[in-house]
């Protein structure tokens, strides 16, 4: 199965054609033009690197989020297109599974972190986290926290230590060592970005699996509603200190 | 090519699209060509398919003003995510109206700008997916070029050269047209748009966002009867629409209480409406204009056009104004503009970037 890989849900634009197990093609970008201007030449350019034309495509595996909102729309929109014009399915795939990928068969817990502004991460465990830690908006300190404190938990499962994954993790590893210890390893940024191949791989498992792929089905994972939504509730409840 | 330019504004690309075409269609190279049209400047979802530039075949618009109201006003990203539910269903209408399936469109429109960033790259981004996976061109369309183009599809035998006055939310501007592809900005508004002057006086008046059709429909109970200014800024062609808006804000303070509604928001449309009206008048003659199309989502609104309407009975200039419809943002404005930037040789490509501050002379007809 012929599947295009679409991520743009942090600041690597990524694209990948993946057939079966066989990446064909791969780009990722994170220099200084928009993501909106080099996803469609991304494109463009792995069919013609794999001398594949747009009609062999498959399938559309696409990173749904969470991530920056404005990455995650111009992906989703891209790839609901391209599946509904080309008559193929299109599925949304994790961002944070999406990150978790390379080390699911380490036997540790997977941690995945990304920015959710304001000291916020967004962040999930895999697989499964047996102490119940499933994709969620999060205080940076509470993740800590969480960690630090279900450790023999894991143990007890059989989970040996905890892999952080993410940029936002990266820059703060002195912090999770000393929270953490020995317990927790954090992973260099280079092989932390969710990477479209991963993205088409988990997509075409997701399709084998029976899902339907239909473009107008597809919606974003936000994770986190507007300021503006955030505030209008803030202030309707009362407990607003005036402005954020 | 450059990050952000264009291929062919005008001149010999118009050749480009002549030998496109004459590859797939015999006989008359201009027949049956359909544009897809796609639109998400700022809170409309829209798309549409027009066949020469002149014949609506389907036409959706999804309005998310509901979505907006306890705000009193756009609030981008909720916006953008609006649009990125709607996009595919809208479409998906739309070409189910005009009865034709995606491998019949020959070119994708779509406006980069000017309008709200995240909502343009929404559109930009599933157009350009489109027009790739269809292996058709993408051409550009400045959203004020596209307000003008709506009055084509109502009146099938206009043709430039002609002065557009398009008067909406975000601006109001003079646009001169000598020719198909061809735009030069004559004046524009240098404070607040007439459109957000409405607004502006609607939220003061009390009344819920978005503000224009409010203040239209509580000034049919209401008289002219406050002097509110006119700034005409002599020898320009120019606008001015804050003081106006401070003038009626002065007068609800100093009154408290004791107005008429209905008489306030009479006497500010009645204002906008003359001062519209009167330059309108007096560009046509400064640019020897004898057709004037009135277009924007202020066109729609039945006391400017009338005022419009009878001004221009008086200096002897023929009058286009688009169905309301088509007056406030839509997509089918944006198709038939494509169309005819489209027969010119316009095109963009794959690394086409919105802009919120698109200029005109960035697209083309500038
Ligand atoms: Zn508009």
């Amino acid at each position: 199965m012929l599947i295009l890989g679409v991520e743009t849900a942090t600041r690597y634009t990524s694209v990948a054609l993946v057939n079966g197990d066989h990446v064909l093609a791969e780009h990722t970008y994170s220099g200084p033009l928009r993501p909106s201007q080099v996803l469609m030449a991304m494109v463009d350019r792995v069919l013609r690197d794999a001398g594949v034309g747009r009609s062999d495509l498959q399938g559309v595996a696409v990173g749904c989020g969470p991530g920056s909102f404005t990455g995650l729309r111009l992906g989703l929109a891209t790839a609901q297109a391209l599946a509904y014009a080309l008559g193929i399915p299109v599925v949304g795939v994790s961002t944070l599974e999406t990150m978790s990928f390379p080390w699911l068969r380490t036997g540790c817990l997977v941690v995945p972190v990304l920015d959710a502004q304001r000291g916020r991460v967004y962040a999930a465990g895999f697989p499964r986290d047996p102490a119940g830690f499933v994709p969620r908006t999060v205080e940076w300190e509470a993740l800590l926290d969480h960690l630090a404190a279900r450790g023999s938990e894991r143990a007890t499962a059989g989970v040996a230590r905890v892999i952080l994954v993410g940029e936002w993790a990266w820059v703060r590893r002195e912090e999770v060592a000393s929270r953490l210890g020995e317990h927790a390893v954090v992973v260099e940024p280079h092989l932390g970005y969710p990477r479209a191949a991963a993205v088409a791989h988990l997509g075409r498992a997701a399709l084998l699996a029976g899902s339907p792929g239909d473009p107008l089905a597809l919606r974003a994972v936000y994770l986190r509603r507007s300021e503006a939504e955030e505030l209008w509730e803030k202030r309707r409840s009362g407990t607003s200190s005036g402005c954020i | 090519m450059p990050p952000g330019r264009f291929v062919g504004a005008r001149g010999p690309g118009c050749h480009g699209g002549l030998r496109a075409l004459a590859g797939h269609r015999e006989g008359w190279w201009m027949d049956g060509v359909k544009v897809l049209g796609v639109e998400t400047s700022c809170d409309e979802t829209a798309c549409a398919v027009v066949e020469d530039g002149r014949h609506l075949l389907g036409n959706v618009v999804a309005s998310q003003a509901k979505l907006h109201q306890r705000f009193g006003g756009v609030v981008p990203e909720i916006a953008s995510r609006r649009h990125l539910e709607m996009l595919l269903p809208v479409l998906d209408q739309a070409l189910a109206e005009a009865g034709v399936s995606l491998r019949d469109i020959e070119a994708v429109a779509v406006t980069p700008g000017p309008g709200l960033i995240g909502a343009l790259l929404v559109g930009l981004a599933a157009a350009k997916a489109l027009a790739w996976a269809l292996d058709v061109p993408l051409v550009p369309v400045h959203h004020l070029e596209a307000h003008v183009y709506a009055a084509f599809l109502d009146y099938p035998h206009l043709e430039p050269p002609l002065l557009a006055l398009v008067v909406s939310g975000g601006h109001t501007d003079f646009l001169w047209m000598p020719s198909h592809g061809c735009m030069e900005l004559k004046g524009r508004s240098l404070d607040d748009a007439a459109g957000e002057a409405f607004d502006k006086v609607g939220r003061l008046l009390g009344l819920p966002y978005p503000g224009g059709p409010h203040v239209e429909a509580l000034a049919r109970d209401g008289q002219p009867t406050i002097p509110f200014p006119r700034a005409w800024l002599e020898g320009t062609l120019d606008f001015s629409f804050s003081g106006l808006k401070t003038a009626v804000a002065v007068y609800l303070r100093r009154h408290q209480e004791a107005y008429r509604a209905a008489d306030v928001a009479a006497s500010f449309q009645a204002a906008v409406a003359e001062v519209l009206a009167g330059k309108a008048a007096r560009a046509c003659s400064t640019l020897g204009a004898t057709r004037l199309v009135l277009a924007g989502g202020v066109a729609a609104n039945a006391a400017v056009r009338e005022s419009v309407r009878s001004r221009c009975e008086e200096a002897g200039v023929e009058l286009y104004v688009p169905r309301p419809a088509l007056c406030t943002d839509n997509a089918a404005m944006v198709a038939a503009a494509g169309y005819f930037a489209w027969r010119e040789g316009r095109r963009a490509g794959l690394d086409l970037n919105a802009s919120p501050g698109l200029t005109l002379e960035a697209v083309g007809p500038g």
